[in-house]
C-alpha cells in the first residue's frame, strides 16, 4: 500500500463523536463525546451490555445509522476518510473499499436467493472485475477462509451451510474487498462453542495474514482477550476506559470494568469460592443521565460527587478512563465472600438416596424410516440439594431431555423415572400433584416463558394456586414474600412482562418456579438471554434460593464456566449421548474425555489471554438424524485411535468418584495424553493478581 | 415528576399506550371517514325511526314512482313510499343482523380455532376438512340451503352467516393459536399441571386477542354484504321490512322504467357501510400490529 510515504491514516478516528437518534420527537444522544483511535493493523475490541452503544459505533463507521440516527457533533474518520460529510458515490465507495463489516447472524447478512459463489464474486465485481474473475477470486477466498470443498460451497444456497460455515462465507466476502478495517459485531456470538473456537482461530490467522485492522465487538470478555490487541469499554455511550487488553482486565481503572470482570466467573472457581460481582440497576435509559457520571447510579464505589461532576478522560501512559476513584476499581473484581456458610448438602449425596433416578432415557421424533434418535439411553441420579450441570452444544439433546424429565415429552418405551423411589408417569398429566409440584422449570428466555398479557401478580397467584397448598386468603402475602425472596420490588408486581428488565423478568420466572416448593428446578440455560451482570446476580440468587430450599438444580447450559461454578456434578453430553459424568471439579481436570477437552479449550477466561495448547474441533457437528456409526464423537475427535472408532461403540470406563467416560482411549492413557498437552491447566488462585 | 415515580409508572404505562393507540388511530384520515359514517348509520339504526320525514310504511299509490324532489329527497318507490326514509330506518335491521352474525361467528371460530391450534393431531385435521368443506361453498348458497331448509327469519339469517363465518375466523385463529402454542408459558403452564381448557382461554387466548378483534370487524363488513345479498334473493329480511337488499330486489322491474332512484340509494347505503367498516378494520389491524 501506500504506506512507506507518507505517515498512514489511523484506521478510525473518533474525535468528541456524538451520535444521535431521534425518538419519538426527542433526540437522545446514543454515543458522547467519544475520543478512540485504532492504528493501522491494529486489532481494537469494544465491550460493554446491550444497550451501551457498540452496535451504533460500528454502524456509524459504515455509515448505515438508521434514519432517524445521525452523527450530531465531532469527527469520524476511517482511514482518513471523513464518514460524516460523505454522501452517495463517495460513502458506495468507502464501502467497497476502505470498510467491511462482519454481522453476528450470517444467515441474514447472506441474500437467501443467491448462490454463494455468486455472492462473494459480487463483491470482487462491485470492484470492478468481470464475473468470471470475481468467481475465480470467490474461489481463492472460500479456501483462504478454509472451506474444504469450494467448489461445492460456491454452488450451494446460504441456508444448505452450517452456522459455521455462513460465518466463514460473510468473512471471505468482507476480506474480498482487501477493506482497510474489518468490523466484526458479536461475529460468533450464535456459534456453538468448538465452532467459534475454530472461526476466531480463523480470524486471527487471516488477520495476521492481511494486516487489517480489525474493530471487535462483543459482550464476551474472553473472546476479546483472546483476539485484541487493546480493547475499550463502552457504557451508556460513552467510553468508561480503554488500553492494552490484559492491562485493563487484570488491572481496571473503571468500577465498570472491574464489575464486569468480575461478573464472569473465572476457570476453576466455583460457588463455594463465593458470590459473583453483580452489577445493581440497569442500563440508564439513552440520554436521560444529564450530570455526573453515567454509572454513578449502579456504582458501588460512587461518591457524591459522581452524581454531580462528571469525571473528565484521564491518560496515563497508554490508559484512558473516567472514574473519579480509579484505585477504588480493583477491589471491585474479586468475588465477594459467599453469604452463607451453610454446608453443601451435596458434600453428603454419597449417603442420601437419590432423589429423582433416571435410567435408560430415550427419545425418538417421527417413525419408519424418518424416525430420529435424539436422545440415546440417558441415565443418572440427582440427590437433593445438589447441582447437575448438563453441557452441550445445539443437537446434544439437552433441552429434550428436560422436557422428558418434566413430562412435556414422553421418552421411548423401556425408560424409568423415579422421583424418591416413586415412579413417574411420562405425562405431566399423569403425574399426582405432589410429583407435579416438585418439579419445575425455568426457562431461557422469560419473554416467551411468561404471559405478556399477564400482570406479575396475576403470573405468580396462578402458581401459587396450582402449586401450593396455600388458602386463597394467604395467597396475596405469598406473593410478596416470593417477590421479596427474588429481591422483585413490590410495585413491579402490578406490571406486566414487558414493562420490566430482563433480569427481572428472570426474576419472576424463578419466584414462579419456587412457588410451590419444589424439589428438582430444572434450568434451561435460565442466563443465556441475559447481559453478563444480570447474569451474575441471577446465578447469585439461584444459589442462594437452593441453599435456602435445598433444592436439587438440573441446570443445562452450554457456558461451561457457568456450569463449572453452579454444578456440583457435570453430564457431557454430544449428538444425545452422554460423553462424560463427574463431579465438577474432576471434569476440568484430566483424564477427561476428548470431547470435553475440546470444549475445554474454547477461549472462557478474559485471563487466560496468553497462548495455550490447545485442541481443536474440526468442522461442524453431524445431524442428529443421521449419527456417525461407532463413536458418534469418531469424525471430530482430535484423538481418535483407528478403526474401533468407527465400528464400535465406546464403553462406559467407570472411574473413582462416581465418574464415568465413555472412551475407547483407556483413562489412564487419556490422563498421560493430555498432560503431556494440557489443554488448560487449571487455575488453582484465581486471585493470583 | 422525580425518578421515584418510575416504579409506579407500570399500569399507567399502559394506560398511557392505549391512550397512544386511539390518537395513532385518529391521526388516519381513512379511520376516522370510515368511524363518522359507521357513527350516522348507527345513528340511524338507533333514531330512525323517529326522525324520517315519512312512515316508511305508507303507501301513496298517487305518488308512485316520483323522481327526487323536495318532498321526497330520494324519490318514491312503485307503491309512493318514502325512499329516503325507507333507507334509513332500514339500516336497523341490516346492522343489527350483521353484529350479532359476525359476532356468533367470532365467538365460535375463536373457540374451535383454539381448540385445532391447541390439540392439532387428529382434531385439528377433522376440524380443517370441515372448514375447508364449509369455505369451499359460496356463503350465500351455504345460506339460500339453510333458509330454505329452516325458513326465512332473522334469528336463522344470524344463525346461517354466523356459522358459514366462524369457519374463516377459526382458521385464522388456529394460524396465531400455532405460533402461541410453542412458547414457553404454555410449557410451564403445563409443567405446573394447568387443565387444556384454562391454557386455551386463560393463557392462550388474551395472546390472539388483537387477531380476534380484527377478525370480527372484516366480519362485520362482509356479514353486511351477505345479508343484503340474501335479502335480495328474497332469504333475508321479509317485506314490508323496509330492507335495503329488498329494496333494490324490489326496483328490478321499474329500473327500465327510469326509476334509478329506487335502486340507487339502498345500494350506495350498502357501498358506504362496507367500505366505512373495512375502513375501520384495515386501520385497526394497522394500529394493532405496530
Amino acid at each position: 500500500m501506500t504506506a512507506s510515504i507518507a505517515p498512514p491514516a489511523a484506521a478510525v478516528q473518533a474525535e468528541q463523536l456524538d451520535v444521535t437518534y431521534r425518538v419519538r420527537g426527542r433526540d437522545r444522544l446514543v454515543i458522547r463525546g467519544l475520543d478512540l483511535a485504532i492504528a493501522p493493523g491494529e486489532s481494537y475490541g469494544l465491550v460493554g451490555e446491550s444497550g451501551c452503544g457498540k452496535s451504533t459505533m460500528a454502524l456509524a463507521l459504515v455509515g448505515a445509522l438508521p434514519s432517524n440516527g445521525r452523527v450530531s457533533g465531532g469527527r469520524l474518520e476511517v482511514a482518513g476518510h471523513d464518514l460524516a460529510s460523505a454522501r452517495g458515490e463517495a460513502l458506495r465507495r468507502l464501502r467497497t473499499d476502505v470498510v467491511a463489516m462482519v454481522y453476528q447472524s450470517p444467515g441474514r447478512a447472506l441474500n437467501p436467493t443467491m448462490r454463494v459463489g455468486d455472492q462473494i464474486a459480487e463483491s470482487f465485481v462491485v470492484k470492478s472485475a468481470s464475473w468470471d474473475e470475481g468467481r475465480a477470486q470467490a474461489h481463492e477466498m472460500l479456501r483462504k477462509v478454509k472451506i474444504a470443498d469450494p467448489d461445492l460451497v460456491m454452488r450451494r444456497y446460504p441456508h444448505e451451510l452450517s452456522g459455521g460455515m455462513q460465518q466463514r462465507v460473510v468473512i471471505a466476502m468482507a476480506l474480498a474487498k482487501r477493506p482497510e478495517l474489518l468490523i466484526l459485531d458479536e461475529p460468533t456470538t450464535g456459534l456453538d462453542a468448538t465452532v467459534e473456537a475454530e472461526v476466531l482461530d480463523l480470524i486471527a490467522e487471516l488477520r495476521a495474514e492481511m494486516r487489517t485492522s480489525v474493530l471487535f465487538i462483543s459482550h464476551n470478555l474472553s473472546v476479546i482477550a483472546r483476539m485484541c490487541d487493546r480493547v475499550g469499554v463502552l457504557y451508556a455511550g460513552r467510553l468508561a476506559e480503554e488500553g492494552p487488553v490484559d492491562d485493563v482486565f487484570r488491572r481496571p481503572r473503571h468500577p465498570y470494568t472491574a464489575s464486569l470482570v468480575g461478573c464472569i466467573p473465572r476457570a476453576g472457581m466455583s460457588k463455594e469460592d463465593g458470590r459473583l460481582v453483580a452489577i445493581p440497576g440497569a442500563l440508564p435509559a439513552l440520554g436521560s443521565v444529564e450530570r455526573g457520571c453515567v454509572f454513578a447510579a449502579r456504582c458501588p464505589a460512587a461518591e457524591e460527587r459522581c452524581a454531580a461532576e462528571e469525571p473528565p478522560l484521564t491518560r496515563e501512559d497508554d490508559r484512558g478512563f473516567r472514574c473519579h476513584y480509579p484505585e477504588r476499581a480493583g477491589a471491585l473484581s474479586r468475588p465477594t465472600e459467599a453469604p452463607l456458610a451453610v454446608a453443601d448438602p451435596a458434600r453428603e449425596a454419597g449417603e442420601r438416596p437419590p432423589l429423582l433416578e433416571v435410567e435408560r432415557v430415550a427419545k425418538t421424533f417421527g417413525d419408519g424410516a424418518r424416525a430420529v434418535r435424539v436422545l440415546q439411553e440417558i441415565s443418572f441420579t440427582l440427590a437433593a440439594g445438589e447441582t447437575l450441570g448438563i453441557v452441550g452444544e445445539s443437537g446434544s439433546g439437552k433441552s429434550t431431555l428436560a422436557r422428558v424429565l418434566l413430562g412435556l415429552e414422553a421418552a421411548d418405551e423401556g425408560a424409568t423415572l423415579r422421583l424418591d423411589g416413586r415412579p413417574l408417569r411420562p405425562g405431566v398429566a399423569a403425574r399426582d400433584d405432589e410429583q407435579v409440584r416438585a418439579l419445575q422449570i425455568v426457562f431461557q428466555n422469560p419473554d416467551s416463558a411468561l404471559n405478556q398479557r399477564h400482570t406479575i401478580r396475576r403470573i405468580l397467584r396462578r402458581a401459587l394456586r396450582r402449586l401450593s397448598a396455600l388458602p386463597p386468603q394467604r395467597r396475596e402475602q405469598r406473593i410478596a414474600e416470593l417477590a421479596e425472596e427474588v429481591r422483585l420490588p413490590a410495585p413491579q408486581l402490578d406490571a406486566r412482562p414487558a414493562g420490566l428488565s430482563g433480569g427481572m423478568k428472570q426474576r419472576v420466572a424463578i419466584a414462579r418456579a419456587f412457588a410451590g416448593e419444589p424439589r428438582v428446578v430444572v434450568c434451561d440455560e435460565p442466563t443465556s438471554a441475559l447481559d453478563v451482570s444480570v447474569q451474575a446476580a441471577i446465578v447469585n440468587l439461584m444459589v442462594w434460593l437452593q441453599r435456602e430450599h435445598g433444592t436439587a438444580f438440573v441446570f443445562i447450559s452450554h457456558d461451561l464456566a457457568i456450569v463449572q461454578y453452579i454444578a456440583d456434578r457435570i453430564m457431557v453430553m454430544y449428538l444425545g449421548r452422554v460423553m462424560e459424568v463427574g463431579a465438577a471439579a474432576d471434569v476440568f481436570s484430566p483424564p477427561h474425555h476428548p470431547y470435553t477437552e475440546a470444549l475445554l479449550s474454547a477461549p472462557r477466561d478474559a485471563f487466560a489471554a496468553e497462548a495455550r495448547a490447545r485442541v481443536r474441533l474440526h468442522g461442524d457437528p453431524p445431524s442428529v438424524a443421521d449419527p456417525p456409526s461407532g463413536c458418534v464423537f469418531q469424525t471430530r475427535c482430535p484423538r481418535k485411535v483407528g478403526a474401533i472408532c468407527e465400528t464400535e461403540a465406546p464403553p462406559c470406563q467407570q472411574l473413582a468418584g462416581g465418574r464415568q467416560i465413555h472412551c475407547h482411549i483407556p483413562a489412564a492413557e487419556l490422563e498421560r495424553l493430555q498432560r503431556e498437552a494440557p489443554v488448560e491447566a487449571p487455575t488453582p488462585d484465581p486471585k493470583e493478581t | 415528576m422525580t425518578a421515584t415515580s418510575t416504579p409506579l409508572a407500570a399500569p399507567s404505562a399502559r394506560r398511557a399506550r392505549r391512550v397512544a393507540t386511539v390518537r395513532a388511530l385518529l391521526r388516519r384520515p381513512s379511520f376516522v371517514i370510515g368511524t363518522a359514517v359507521l357513527c350516522f348509520w348507527v345513528l340511524c339504526a338507533l333514531v330512525g325511526q323517529a326522525i324520517v320525514p315519512d312512515d316508511p310504511y305508507a303507501t301513496d299509490p298517487a305518488n308512485a314512482l316520483a323522481s327526487p324532489s323536495g318532498a321526497h329527497w330520494f324519490g318514491t318507490d312503485a307503491l309512493g313510499r318514502d325512499v329516503f326514509s325507507r333507507v334509513v330506518v332500514g339500516s336497523r335491521a341490516i346492522l343489527t343482523i350483521s353484529l350479532l352474525a359476525a359476532g356468533l361467528a367470532t365467538l365460535l371460530g375463536t373457540t374451535i380455532g383454539l381448540v385445532m391450534g391447541y390439540f392439532g393431531g387428529l382434531v385439528d385435521e377433522a376440524l380443517s376438512r370441515v372448514a375447508e368443506a364449509v369455505m369451499a361453498l359460496p356463503s350465500v348458497i351455504l345460506a339460500l340451503l339453510a333458509l330454505t331448509a329452516l325458513g326465512p327469519s332473522n334469528l336463522t339469517l344470524v344463525v346461517v352467516v354466523g356459522f358459514a363465518y366462524s369457519w374463516v375466523i377459526a382458521r385464522t385463529v388456529r394460524a396465531a393459536v400455532l405460533t402461541e402454542r410453542g412458547a414457553e408459558y404454555v410449557a410451564a403452564a403445563r409443567v405446573r399441571g394447568e387443565r387444556s381448557p384454562y391454557i386455551m382461554f386463560g393463557e392462550i387466548l388474551p395472546n390472539v386477542v388483537p387477531v380476534v378483534i380484527v377478525e370480527f370487524t372484516v366480519r362485520v363488513g362482509m356479514a353486511v354484504f351477505s345479508v343484503a345479498s340474501l335479502s335480495f334473493l328474497g332469504f333475508g329480511v321479509q317485506p314490508p321490512s323496509p330492507d335495503w337488499g329488498l329494496q333494490i330486489a324490489d326496483s328490478y322491474g321499474v329500473l327500465s322504467a327510469g326509476a334509478w332512484w329506487t335502486a340507487l340509494f339502498p345500494a350506495l347505503a350498502i357501498a358506504s357501510l362496507v367500505v366505512s367498516v373495512f375502513l375501520i378494520a384495515d386501520n385497526v389491524q394497522g394500529a394493532l400490529s405496530e
